[in-house]
């Protein structure tokens, strides 16, 4: 399946640039021009040159090796946060999906119980008792998190234990576990891949919004939402400090977007030609040509 | 080889408060032996499928149980390799993620059989299929050919009994016929032991020994095929009095 989905130029284009950027933020000490936190006073609000690419902000630090440093809290902590909920959810909506009854039951309303909080108040609750920083609004997030992903991932599972082809496997003696990964897992993993990029712009988003709100990563150190937020201080006098840490979210955002639709594509079997239309095709192409030379 | 004892099987009825339950299997009970071919004829609706999802083990009766070689279904040891089925909508039979040659693999693997590619080839011609198809996946197939596959999945680790579920209802007619034909070689060639549920009394006449008419969750009748014109009860001979002939 692997393969299936490296071929697909549009899968490949974004997975570059996501690993490129993964990259970047774990070598952001090497590659970054400056100090993250280094204050000069003299360039204050001073616009792009050729030692600060995207310029300095309020405190005359460098804007671009803020970016840089951001992307680990920004990026990776939030893909592995998704990771996480992912696999917890997945794994309870296999076990709701296909056992059904007593244990699809507890199950789900456990899932009814997390989801009838509403999720901003519990957050604002739960990092008020553990405290402020990244790594309690993750696990706040994940915490929260799960129990919408474990119910749409049930639907999905049911859709697929009741096919023929699952019934098939149970009726020759295939234990859960083997239906599980073998059967199941790859009939809904299109659609938890594509649910799960999608979801990955707005958990980025909202780790940043909560950095905006100063619940989340602590000044002076660099994340995404939180320069955004000191931007806003001088708006009036300086909007285009605004410009780059939006235009990296939004980036970002766009990015996973992008692969999700690309992966749901690639990972369509209907979409991907097996060998005998390739040859099919081949030998239509060139029956062509030889009718063309004659 | 098979004995169902007595199943007996409810769903509940939709709605919130109703705690009223609808009896889908009453009292079912028969017996198989080895190289037999029976058929259950029923209308839709009768319960003829449950009943199958009961003897692969897929499904609990409420009471009764179903023995193979004197195991129960339910227990997966006693099916290994030894049970498969043929369903009837061929479209959701084989994993969309699968080529042909994967389907085939699945039972073979589970059995932990020493298998090469010569092996699916084999199977393939079997059934009447070129070795080409082998790589194709489900929806480059057509009804026919993916029955066939399913069929040739179904009897690659030889076993000895083969649930038919509408196996061939869904295919052409002159398909049909060659799809029961070779359910008979492969049943003379392996022994097989097949239970055809139908709601077609021809082409259960034309495979089975022995036939079973179901109504309502409930065995009408057996009967012999060299007596099917000796049907006592009144449904039985309403049913068979129903075939068109052309």
């Amino acid at each position: 399946m692997l393969k299936k989905v490296l071929k697909h130029p549009g899968v490949l284009v974004c997975l570059i640039i996501i690993v490129a950027l993964v990259v970047l933020g774990f070598i952001a000490p090497l590659v970054a021009p400056h100090d993250p936190l280094e204050v000069q006073a003299n360039l204050k609000y001073a616009p792009p040159s050729p030692g600060y690419p995207v310029g300095n902000d309020y405190l005359g630090r460098d804007v671009f090796s803020r970016l840089l440093y951001g992307i680990r809290p920004s990026l990776l902590w939030v893909l592995l946060a998704m990771i996480t909920i992912n696999v917890i959810a997945l794994g309870l909506a296999m076990l709701a999906g296909y056992r059904r009854r007593g244990t699809d039951e507890v199950i789900m309303r456990i899932c009814d119980i997390m989801l009838s909080f509403p999720s901003e108040i519990m957050v604002l609750a739960i990092v008020g008792i553990i405290g402020v920083g990244l790594r309690n609004i993750l696990i706040v997030i994940v915490l929260l998190g799960w129990p919408w992903y474990t119910r749409v991932y049930r639907s999905a599972v049911m859709k697929y234990s009741d096919k023929n082809y699952v019934i098939y496997s149970r009726s020759i003696g295939n234990s859960m576990g083997n239906i599980m990964l073998k059967e199941l897992l790859p009939a809904v993993l299109p659609e938890v891949a594509v649910i799960a990029a999608g979801n990955i712009a707005s958990l980025i988003m909202s780790i940043s919004s909560y950095s905006f709100l100063g619940l989340g990563i602590q000044a002076p150190e660099p994340e995404w939402g939180a320069m955004l937020n000191q931007a806003k201080e001088s708006l009036a006098l300086n909007p285009q400090q605004m410009i780059a840490p939006a235009a990296v979210i939004v980036g970002v955002c766009i990015l996973f977007s992008l692969f999700a639709d690309n992966l749901r594509n690639a990972l369509d079997v209907k979409h991907v030609k097996s060998g005998w239309r390739r040859k099919l095709a081949r030998y239509k192409k060139q029956k062509r040509k030889e009718a063309e030379v004659k | 080889m098979l004995e169902v004892k007595e199943i007996r099987k409810t769903y509940r009825k939709p709605g919130l408060m109703t705690t009223k339950r609808k009896l889908v299997l009453d009292n079912v009970s028969f017996d198989m032996s080895k190289g037999e071919c029976l058929g259950i004829i029923g209308e839709s609706g009768s319960g003829k499928s449950t009943l199958g999802r009961m003897i692969l083990g897929v499904e609990k009766p409420d009471s009764g149980c179903v023995l193979f070689k004197g195991n129960d279904v339910q227990k997966k040891s006693a099916r290994k390799g030894m049970v498969s089925a043929v369903f009837q909508d061929y479209t959701s039979s084989i994993s969309p993620s699968r080529t042909v040659s994967q389907a085939i693999e699945e039972p073979l693997k589970l059995v932990g059989a020493d298998y090469d590619e010569r092996v699916i080839y084999d199977l393939l011609d079997r059934v009447g299929l070129e070795s080409k198809i082998a790589g194709r996946y489900q929806h480059e197939l057509s009804g026919g050919q993916a029955q066939r596959v399913c069929i040739a999945r179904a009897v690659a680790t030889k076993p000895e009994f083969i649930l038919l579920d509408e196996a061939i209802s869904s295919l052409d007619v002159s398909i049909q016929v060659q799809v029961l034909d070779l359910l008979k070689e492969l049943k003379e060639e392996m022994s097989i032991s097949y239970l055809f549920i139908t709601h077609d009394i021809q082409a259960a006449a034309y495979i089975c020994n022995r036939l079973i008419i179901f109504k309502e969750g409930r065995i009408v009748e057996k009967t012999d095929i060299s007596d099917i014109g000796k049907v006592n009860d009144e449904y039985s001979k309403k049913l068979f009095n129903s075939v068109i002939t052309v």
